[in-house]
């Protein structure tokens, strides 16, 4: 029997030194650049463009809403091609099963905001916070689809398992956007056709100080996009390795329960 | 300005705002974890428990032969 002094030493194979540094400098600078870049966005969107001549004051969500919709597809881009990568057997690694769930999280925050602020939108323009509309019902399915997605990701299996079927489902997800995107041209629509670059006319319907507000708005939100990304694939990969520490612990104590009997 | 816009500026920029603190928060928190595991002088340990005292005998171990082996006295017949 073992004295009350008696330590048990782990002996599975450990998983190295954790590497757990502070955030690159270039994240921060990209952090600090989407916060000022934000900020100048709202001050010429609320306080310096004109009224639209149309729309009036509410013409002043166009530099946010456009942005915050554009960010969700971007999002959701990189969490398909990601997902592709991995599975492409000469690519498979973990870090772009990583890329793609963390992509796919800030795509899904992005995607929220874009339906909330259309439906205010769409109250003041409209006059109804939701109609069944079919920009608004692909945006809606688009955000189930990778709501759904993420819930996947956490059904607990074997690694390469989860992952795979995870890249499967975000690629399937992906199907939907660019039918989001061109149901205001191939269906009857409420909302308005694109703006910025019609696909079908080639026309750009913004101008002026409008314009320059709105794609600083998409710019912004763009740095503010990767800064997110960046801290989401980072918490990614800390819990990972404290899930990895904890199955080791795990270990030791059901080694430590044999020696003990 | 209207207030429909200025709800759907302060939706879009609460939420960020809301969004990016919790990342960073969770982060933190989960560096420090790692900090507080990987400064360790020895990976967590396991202590034996202590002897049992000598006036109480010490269970047996089941094994798989007592288990399998040993008449139920509940439910053996005389």
């Amino acid at each position: 029997m073992s004295s009350p002094t008696t330590v048990l030493q782990p002996t599975g194979a450990g998983i190295g030194p954790p590497q757990i540094d502070r955030p690159s400098p270039v994240i921060r600078a990209v952090g600090a650049a989407a916060i000022v870049g934000t900020a100048v966005t709202v001050w010429l969107g609320l306080w310096v463009t004109p009224p639209d001549e149309f729309m009036g004051e509410q013409v002043r969500l166009l530099y946010m809403h456009p942005p915050v919709a554009w960010i969700s597809f971007l999002a959701f881009g990189v969490a398909a091609c990601s997902s592709a990568l991995y599975l492409w057997p000469r690519t498979r690694s973990r870090r772009f099963d990583r890329l793609a769930g963390a992509s796919a999280e800030v795509g899904v925050v992005f995607t929220g905001l874009t339906l909330a602020s259309g439906s205010i939108w769409g109250r003041a323009t409209w006059g109804q916070w939701w109609t069944w509309d079919p920009l608004l019902t692909t945006t809606a399915l688009l955000f189930v689809l990778y709501l759904g997605y993420l819930a996947l990701r956490r059904v607990p299996g074997e690694f390469d398992a989860c992952a795979r079927r995870s890249a499967i489902a975000a690629l399937v997800a992906f199907v939907d956007v660019p039918i989001v995107y061109f149901s205001v041209t191939w269906w009857r629509s409420l909302h308005q056709a694109p703006s910025v670059l019609n696909p079908t006319t080639g026309k750009t319907y913004v101008h002026g100080s409008m314009l320059w507000t709105m794609l600083l708005g998409f710019v912004s939100l763009t740095l503010a996009y990767v800064w997110l990304l960046g801290h989401r694939y980072r918490l990614a990969r800390f819990q990972e390795i404290e899930d990895s520490e904890g199955l080791e612990v795990a270990l030791a104590e059901r080694r430590a329960e044999a020696v003990i009997a | 300005m209207s207030g429909y816009v200025a709800a759907g500026y302060v939706v879009i920029l609460a939420a960020l705002a809301v969004y990016a603190i919790s990342l960073v928060v969770r982060e933190r928190g989960a560096r420090a974890r790692l900090r507080g595991s990987s400064t360790a002088t020895a990976p967590p340990a396991i202590t034996a428990p202590a002897p049992v005292p000598a006036q109480v005998p010490a269970p047996e171990p089941p094994t798989a032969l007592s288990s399998i082996d040993l008449p139920n006295p509940a439910t053996t017949t005389p």
